[in-house]
């Protein structure tokens, strides 16, 4: 039988496991994840100075609520889950009208810096390409996507099919 | 993976942030204010006073402290239907009590359930920014409650009932609080949100749960009960109010023994 004294020992032992996080460390951890930090930001937004911004503001929450962060092994997915929030909160203070997509193109062009399928990953409909992103980039576990974004595991793994399919087919489309 | 998933997988992990956004991050590290870890924590030993002030209790809720001795006594079987147990002190949030009385007042209690899975609705904790819910599930009976028996995704949202475009986001949590002694196959949870958005006060909100399984964050995950299930509840504001509640000699408070 559990107890409620076992459930109690093991939630102090985690606090005081990221309660003793230090500015130190808390650095390591970030410089081993800022690729990926900026690959699900500029994927999100579309423009480096955006994705800058996103990140640093991601970075700063995170410090100021580590106490939110429930064990350091959930670190990686709990700091995407706070840059992608970011991200996602300064594209709807763009504030786009009807139709501003095209403005928005021309005032933060994209810059063509990296290869074709980039290109084509950033033109999938946003719910696949995060999962794409975020399951080729970096090999997350669909289980730590579907917490990242907030979907079952089910749609994990549709949406993963689904962004596959349109890929296959848009880079065939090309050539 | 196929040939083209893995031409996929090489091309993506080729893109590299550039170097402006590299020196950017350097900065922001390096402006990050040091930090004592223990602070909040030494704060919340130095600052315990006989009668405190509670930040977000009910008025009306009924709230019994058990203060934990360094070797915490394992609580009685159905304590939960004899005493309803404060959400905040499971959280290990800043309380202190004294001496004097509590209002008890029942939530309305909901039920969901299937012939497999009853899920309980006890009670439930809300202010601006945070939601506590206390569940009670009943399992059948080949299922014994362990902390690694979880749900495969749970959600708080807004509306009466689960609205994926309606979700509250935040960080969440849910735990396993107690399993009924004599009746492993019954269980409380706490699931919570810290959410990232001031929550409306007194609209409907609605807890969805979906399969419960063991193990649900890893690979091999199993299924135990398939399933659905909805919980909604109108997310009242807990009213601070000053409440002393009498206590005994042998009570500690955080490490330190009662004194009155």
């Amino acid at each position: 039988m559990v107890s409620y004294h076992n459930v109690w020992e093991g939630r102090k032992h985690a606090i005081g496991e990221r309660l003793s996080m230090k500015k130190s460390e808390f650095c390591d951890y970030i410089n081993q994840y800022r690729s990926i930090l900026y690959t699900v930001a500029y994927t999100i937004l579309a423009n480096e100075a955006d994705t800058e911004d996103a990140v640093a503001s991601a970075i700063q929450k995170g410090y100021e609520h580590l106490e939110q962060l429930k064990s350091k092994q959930k670190f990686k997915p709990w700091i995407i889950t706070i840059t992608k929030n970011e991200a996602l909160q300064m594209k709807q203070k763009r504030m786009l009208l009807p139709g501003d997509e095209q403005v928005e193109a021309m005032l933060h062009p994209v810059v063509d810096r990296h290869d074709e399928l980039w290109d084509v990953v950033q033109k999938l409909p946003e719910q696949y390409r995060l999962v794409i992103v975020l399951f080729y980039y970096d090999d997350l576990p669909m289980r730590d996507i579907s917490k990242i974004l907030d979907i079952s595991l089910g749609t994990v793994k549709s949406r993963l099919k689904r962004g596959r399919d349109l890929l296959k087919a848009m880079l065939g489309n090309k050539r | 993976m196929d040939k083209f998933e893995k031409e996929l997988k090489k091309q993506i992990k080729n893109i590299t942030p550039p170097e402006q956004f590299q020196t950017r991050v350097d900065a922001v590290l390096a402006e990050l204010p040091e930090r004592n870890p223990y602070e909040k924590e030494q704060k919340r030993v130095r600052g315990k006073k006989p009668v405190v002030k509670y930040a977000a209790i009910a008025a009306g809720v009924v709230i019994v402290f058990f203060l934990f001795l360094q070797t915490a006594q394992v609580a009685n079987a159905g304590f939960l239907e004899d005493l309803k147990k404060t959400l905040l002190g499971f959280f290990h949030m800043e309380k202190q009590v004294a001496s004097g009385e509590y209002g008890v007042e029942s939530k309305e209690e909901k039920v969901k359930s299937r012939p497999e899975l009853s899920i309980e609705l006890k009670e439930e904790i809300v202010d601006k920014h945070s939601i506590y819910v206390l569940i009670h599930i009943t399992a059948p009976t080949d299922i014994s409650f362990d902390p690694q028996i979880g749900f495969d995704y749970f959600a708080f949202c807004k509306g009466e009932s689960y609205n994926s475009d309606a979700l509250i986001g935040g960080a969440k949590d849910l735990s396993l609080l107690q399993v009924q002694q004599d009746k492993s196959n019954e269980a409380t949870f706490v699931v919570s949100i810290s959410a990232d958005e001031t929550i409306e006060e007194d609209a409907p909100v609605t807890l969805y749960l979906k399969d419960m399984m063991r193990d649900p964050y890893q690979e091999d995950a199993e299924m135990l009960v398939e399933g659905m299930w909805s919980l909604t509840f109108p997310a009242s504001y807990t009213v601070s109010k000053d409440v002393t509640i009498e206590g005994s000699a042998d009570m500690m408070v955080g490490r330190y023994p009662f004194k009155r």
